[in-house]
């Protein structure tokens, strides 16, 4: 993080076209994953007449996290990259218990999770303005989710679609980095299975704020 | 040709003593827990369980007004079809024929039909096991249908008549070596006595009401005990099991009842801490987080459950546990720790 | 409180619900009022035998009367329940309540004719008593009295063992009423 702001502070260098013209780019950093919610279930048993009574409820939710990310990226054509992506996300399963009818109270019974996240998408550049080049991406991705003490692994897919911002600053030593900067972007991950309930797709906030080098 | 129920005989059947007073004296220990039931002849422990299949079983060739015994005995079959039906469970049964012998008769004959019993006023319906005390096989089940009672084959119920088949698949359920379920609620009444207000399993003790068909559809905790005794292919390696003690004050405690409720399918499994260590392992769960309650029998006929010579707690609060317990595929979560306080 | 818990272990109470088999739950006052003869006792013998006609197993419980609460008895009780052992074969009758020697008890027994009498509601006619803190005599858990309403609530304070004083006032006070 101080690394970004110096990279910020630090008086504007003129951009050089090399910077544009980089091929491969490596990035490494920070990415937050919002919270996702599973749901209401509740714990029913029947009555006479086959109708259900609720004992009590369960409402499951997949912590938010902040967690680590790598990424490499091929420029393809003039602002078009192919980008594959590995996320880390240390994060936890929470089930909120409550209306217990013998009076139990109110318990949030937790397990960690370990989610990762390998990905693989578009990435395209728009106009660029000063160091600033804005950019929208999106793809797909495989998600694996690992429980507690890694005794149960649940997978799933991924999509998303998101914009960010890529603040490039030239390399003092172009001939082997051709350029740095750091990039953030909010995304929309849309996930699918994993430790869900379902296989209904639920979409949860994602941002990422990493530095690269592009070679 | 039918006939109604008849008054007992108190006839010698001196073929049936002969027969039975070739052997030496053994003593079996029952012991009972929610999935299975257990016993002990001369130090070994066995499992009650049909170690062949079909299980054969005879009707008694008794009918009651409403209920004719082939009325009676399709009411049965249905009930041997729905547990033998559980696609996670191993099982088959096969119906023999009438006889004119009642349940309960010691006859090495597997039987289920109406009987008079004045002395059972207030029992719907028992199961009864005889047991060889000498090689601890399982020698019969009968089933005994108390004629004193209104019963009903209707498909959709009778009011004020109790269901054939309900009550069938519950006993059924005992007569293939399920015990009792502790997962279900009761309500004490104005009028005196007590009535359910609801189940989480067909194995729990009182039946629902009369005219109640609702209890013959089977539950996830009746499904999870049948498939782990009679396991089909495959059973063991694709559910897992949650293990662990319950303890008050670092001690172990006997007869607590803990639920497993998947917070995904919302489906309830129970059993219960069977040793002095407060041990208690639940089986035949889908993998996945889990929810863990307990709470103490202190509304039950404890005896209902266990051995009257086991040292059941109940004084105890019911509890969550504040962790989610991980069940794996083919596995166990690994021991977890249910600690309660005192009331 | 570990004297409370070495009670609570010590002792079990059939109480009005269940029993494997299915049965119909009845309270207090019915079974005061249906009984022929309630009795408070110690178990002295445990005997397995055929029933009457010979069909089938059961087991005949001694007791010797420490109280009445209704009727008569010479100088022990006897009563019988389904199932128990005799020779090689053990006959075993889910819900049927189960006896060691030496336990205290009060039963609650219904007679047919000149049969040896029966338990009122098989497992629900019999109360196990255990010993508490300072040694107060305990019926647990506690039995269902008439007129008490409402969801049953396992493991909640109320629910604690009854002293067999008030126990006993309550059933002989039961047994005297009209229903």
């Amino acid at each position: 993080m101080a690394a970004v702001l110096a990279l910020v502070l630090l008086p504007g260098v003129a951009f050089a076209q090399s910077a544009e013209s980089a091929r491969f780019e490596v990035s490494g950093g920070l990415r937050w994953f919002g919270p996702s919610g599973f749901g209401t279930v509740a714990a029913n048993q029947t009555v006479l007449g086959g109708g259900t009574r609720r004992v009590f409820s369960s409402e499951t939710t997949l912590d938010g996290s902040m967690g680590a990310g790598t990424s490499v990226s091929y420029r393809v054509a003039r602002a078009v990259r192919v980008e594959a992506a590995v996320a880390y996300n240390p994060t936890g399963l929470s089930t909120r218990l409550s209306g217990d009818v013998e009076g139990v109270a109110n318990t949030v019974a937790r397990a960690p999770v370990t989610q990762f996240l390998f990905e693989g998408g578009l990435l395209v550049s728009g106009r660029r303005r000063g160091p600033v080049t804005p950019f929208v991406t999106g793809g797909a991705g495989y998600l694996r989710q690992l429980n507690d003490g890694r005794t149960l692994v649940e997978t799933g897919r991924s999509y998303f679609a998101g914009a960010g911002l890529y603040y490039v600053r030239a390399s003092a030593h172009p001939r082997r980095v051709k350029a740095i900067g750091a990039r953030v972007d909010l995304r929309a991950v849309f996930l699918r299975d994993g430790v869900a309930p379902d296989s209904t797709i639920r979409g949860v906030p994602a941002v990422t704020a990493a530095l690269f080098a592009r070679f | 040709m039918t006939r109604v129920v008849p008054r007992r005989s108190r006839l010698f059947r001196a073929a049936c003593v002969a027969t039975l007073a070739l052997f030496l004296v053994a003593q079996p220990h029952p012991a009972s827990a929610y999935l299975k039931f257990g016993y002990e002849v001369n130090a070994t422990s066995f499992t009650l369980k049909w170690r062949t299949m079909p299980v054969g079983y005879y009707v008694s060739d008794v009918s009651l007004p409403g209920v004719t015994q082939s009325q009676f005995q399709a009411a049965a079959d249905t009930a041997f079809k729905t547990w033998a039906s559980v696609p996670t469970a191993s099982l088959s049964y096969q119906f023999m024929g009438f006889t004119r012998n009642l349940p309960g008769d010691d006859d090495g004959r597997t039987t289920l039909g109406f009987r008079s019993e004045p002395s059972l006023d207030r029992v719907l319906a028992s199961t009864s096991y005889l047991v060889d005390g000498v090689t601890g096989d399982l020698v019969e089940a009968d089933i005994f249908f108390n004629s004193a009672f209104a019963w009903s084959v209707a498909p959709a119920g009778e009011r004020g008549r109790w269901d054939v088949q309900t009550i069938a698949l519950h006993e059924i359920g005992h007569l293939l070596g399920l015990g009792h379920s502790a997962i279900g609620e009761t309500e004490q009444l104005a009028t005196g006595g007590r009535r359910v207000l609801s189940t989480g399993a067909v194995m729990f003790p009182i039946a629902l009401g009369s005219g109640d068909i609702a209890g013959r559809t089977l539950q996830p905790d009746d499904i999870a005990g049948i498939s782990d005794l009679y396991p089909a292919t495959g059973f063991n390696r694709e559910t897992g099991s949650v293990s662990g003690r319950v303890t008050k004050d670092g001690r172990g405690i006997y007869g607590a009842h803990v639920v497993a409720f998947d917070p995904r399918a919302g489906e309830m499994v129970g059993n219960f801490s069977l040793d002095a260590n407060g041990q208690f392992s639940i089986a035949g769960l889908r993998p996945g987080p889990h929810v863990l309650r307990v709470e103490p029998l202190d509304d039950a006929d404890t005896v209902s459950f266990f051995s009257a010579a086991d040292p059941t707690d109940v004084d105890f609060k019911a509890a969550f546990l504040d962790l989610l317990v991980i069940v794996p595929k083919g596995g166990d979560s690994g021991p977890v720790e249910l600690k309660v306080v005192p009331k | 409180m570990k004297n409370f818990c070495m009670a609570v272990l010590a002792c079990l109470v059939l109480t009005a619900p269940v029993a494997a088999t299915v049965l119909v739950p009845v309270d207090l006052a019915e079974l005061a009022h249906d009984a022929t003869v309630i009795a408070r006792g110690q178990v002295v013998a445990v005997d397995g035998r055929w029933t009457d006609d010979r069909r089938g197993i059961e087991t005949v419980i001694t007791l010797e009367p420490e109280a009445m609460l209704k009727g008569q008895a010479g100088g022990v009780v006897t009563f019988r329940v389904p199932g128990g052992t005799l020779g090689r074969y053990r006959n075993i009758v889910i819900g049927a309540p189960q006896f060691t020697i030496g336990q205290r008890l009060i039963v609650f027994l219904g007679a047919t004719g000149p049969e040896v009498p029966h338990l009122l509601g098989l497992s629900q006619g019999v109360y196990r008593i255990g010993t508490g803190a300072g040694g107060a005599a305990l019926v647990v858990p506690s039995p269902v009295m008439p007129g008490v309403t409402g969801p049953v609530v396992r493991g909640v304070s109320s629910r604690q063992p009854a002293p067999l004083a008030d126990f006993e006032r309550d059933v002989r006070a039961l047994a005297r009423a009209e229903r």
